[in-house]
């Protein structure tokens, strides 16, 4: 199971809910995703919220893993690359931006 | 338009105390919630109680009532913990000893039971209750019957309340949901029962309950905007503001550090949950996909329109067994060549498991700094690494196998390379593997006893 929460704007929110597919997660993931992958679209959030199935080595306490609960799977699907258009990725970026002159940069 | 204000105190047994007890005492809150128990750790205690019959419970719970119950009973904030574990009624009576020796005279104490289904498990087999896997589908228990060491349900609000409405300050309970521990108190403060009038204000209990169970983790604390959250070492634990009409305003202690922002909330809202149209408490089914987020001030964010359905007709419940032991160990290798060095290492252990028979079900290798937590996702390219680890995993069924991974490891001092240094090797760990399942609501009956200081 994992969460991704990457989007506040719309245009990024569509894009998003386009390019990434079950099959093109199960490829980024490979062996350590062993069951199947669900896509929930929350447009009251602006999120794609994805559930693999079997994905922790067994579960959380037993399996070998370090990450006994697959906390670190959401940053490594950011690490996908998925086809965008160059005004998505500025607005995404700009997104970011906006973020932090609202709430300050306490590190970093 | 009446309103309560509820604090989510821990999230899990380890957490801060400083952070709840600044939350009684400047958050003027109504209500404290205390959530101590993870999957296994009803599994860990059972074993404990079963070696002494007066523990079971979260030993934490003792220091933290030291600390929790001053300011409680002064501020008249009420207390509920599911800190009992395996064993609330004794947790309860250290909490009545407190309270006493504390001059906290009356104060009445809720020791909520009914979780343990443990005793009853073989008496429902013999029903013909199969108790399929939810996470395997394997049908039948029957493989793992004799290895079980706990077996308890996830149970709601129903008890609570109850001890509520016979004027409890604190409750001791063992496995209630994370959830229960908040949909209890609104739905006693403000008298709904779980009738089909109330499903959709359930459902906003349940949401903002599954918001900040997690205390710390909607206040910044596990953020991807972690860069914009201030002085984490002194985080606000969340406080809900809960109005009769269902919406609510999740924020923090004031002067305090961390961020409630709209974000922040998002991140919790999709935390640990499978279908966000679905989400399945003992007390309700709440659809997330309908929840409108609203940043409203600073630190302050309005949850509202939740939509809901009624009870789920089974509870789920979490079965504990015994299942062998994991031996781990690693060690650390310099430049040059870093990860070179650690991938021949690999190969040796490989090579002198062979050589020593080991008799494993699963071996595990992971490259510390380049794959550990990544996995698969990365690229295992030969960059110029500063220092790499080896993490070698082993999982056997019994101790001696799961040993071997950590004498191997040691030879990897001497028969590597040039620079190998290893830490403190530990000793294998007992497994307790897990098999989630369902039960019939009515064949779980919770209920409470009250104790006076």
């Amino acid at each position: 199971m994992l969460y991704w929460t990457n989007c506040e704007d719309f245009k990024a929110y569509e894009t998003m809910i386009h390019e990434i597919t079950p099959e093109k997660i199960k490829g980024h993931f490979g062996d350590m995703v062993r069951g199947d992958i669900e896509l929930y679209r929350m447009p009251n959030v602006a999120c794609l919220h994805v559930v693999l199935r079997k994905a922790l080595g067994g579960g959380a306490t037993r399996t070998l893993r370090y990450d006994q609960t697959g906390k670190a799977m959401g940053q490594a699907l950011l690490r996908m690359e998925v086809e965008v258009d160059d005004d998505v990725l500025t607005e995404a970026r700009q997104t970011m931006e906006r973020i932090f002159e609202k709430y300050g940069k306490a590190w970093g | 338009m009446k309103k309560i204000r509820m604090g989510g105190g821990s999230a899990f047994w380890g957490d801060m105390l400083e952070p709840a007890v600044e939350l009684v005492e400047k958050g003027d809150i109504d209500y404290i919630g205390f959530d101590h128990l993870a999957e296994l750790t009803l599994s860990i205690l059972q074993r404990v109680r079963a070696k002494d019959a007066t523990k079971g419970y979260i030993p934490d719970i003792i220091p933290w009532m030291m600390e929790i119950l001053p300011p409680a009973w002064d501020k008249g904030c009420k207390v509920i913990t599911n800190a009992g574990g395996a064993n609330p009624e004794q947790a309860a009576e250290e909490v009545r000893k407190i309270a006493k020796n504390l001059g906290m005279k009356g104060m009445k104490i809720g020791v909520v039971t009914g979780d343990d289904v443990l005793p009853q498990l073989n008496e429902l087999r013999d029903k013909g209750m199969k108790f399929p896997n939810m996470d395997t589908g394997e049908e039948d228990l029957d493989r793992i019957k004799d290895r079980i060491v706990a077996a308890n349900a996830y149970t709601g609000s129903d008890s609570v309340i109850e001890a509520l409405k016979e004027g409890a300050q604190v409750i001791v309970a063992g496995r209630i949901s994370d959830n229960a521990l908040y949909v209890a108190p609104i739905m006693h403060e403000f008298g709904w029962d779980f009738s089909k009038q109330y499903v959709d204000l359930i459902a906003s209990a349940i949401t903002i309950g599954h918001i900040i169970e997690c205390a710390e983790c909607c206040t910044g604390g596990m953020s991807n905007i972690w860069q914009a959250v201030p002085e984490p070492w002194k985080i606000g634990f969340p406080i809900a503001e809960f109005y009769e009409n269902g919406e609510a305003v999740i924020t923090k202690a004031p002067d305090t550090g961390g961020l409630v922002s709209e974000w922040t909330i998002k991140e919790h809202l999709v935390y640990e949950v499978l279908d966000p149209r679905n989400y399945i408490m003992p007390d309700g089914i709440s659809d997330f996909t309908s929840v409108k987020l609203e940043e409203i001030g600073k630190n302050r964010v309005k949850v509202s329109q939740a939509k809901g359905k009624g009870r789920p007709k089974d509870l789920k419940v979490c079965i504990g067994f015994r299942d062998g032991f994991i031996g781990e160990a690693q060690i650390f290798f310099p430049w040059p060549d870093a990860l070179e060095k650690a991938k021949r290492a690999a190969e040796i252990v490989r090579r002198r498991f062979e050589i020593t028979n080991l008799r494993a079900e699963e071996v595990r290798y992971d490259f510390l700094g380049v794959n550990t937590i990544l996995g698969e996702t990365v690229s295992m390219k030969d960059l110029d690494y500063n220092e790499v680890g080896l993490r070698v995993a082993v999982k056997a069924q019994s101790f001696e196998q799961a040993s071997k991974v950590r004498r191997e490891i040691t030879h990897l001092w001497t028969i590597s390379s040039v620079g190998a240094h290893m830490g403190v090797p530990s000793q294998p760990r007992p497994v307790i593997s897990l098999w989630p399942t369902l039960i019939p609501r009515a064949e779980v009956t919770t209920g409470f006893t009250m104790k006076e200081a």
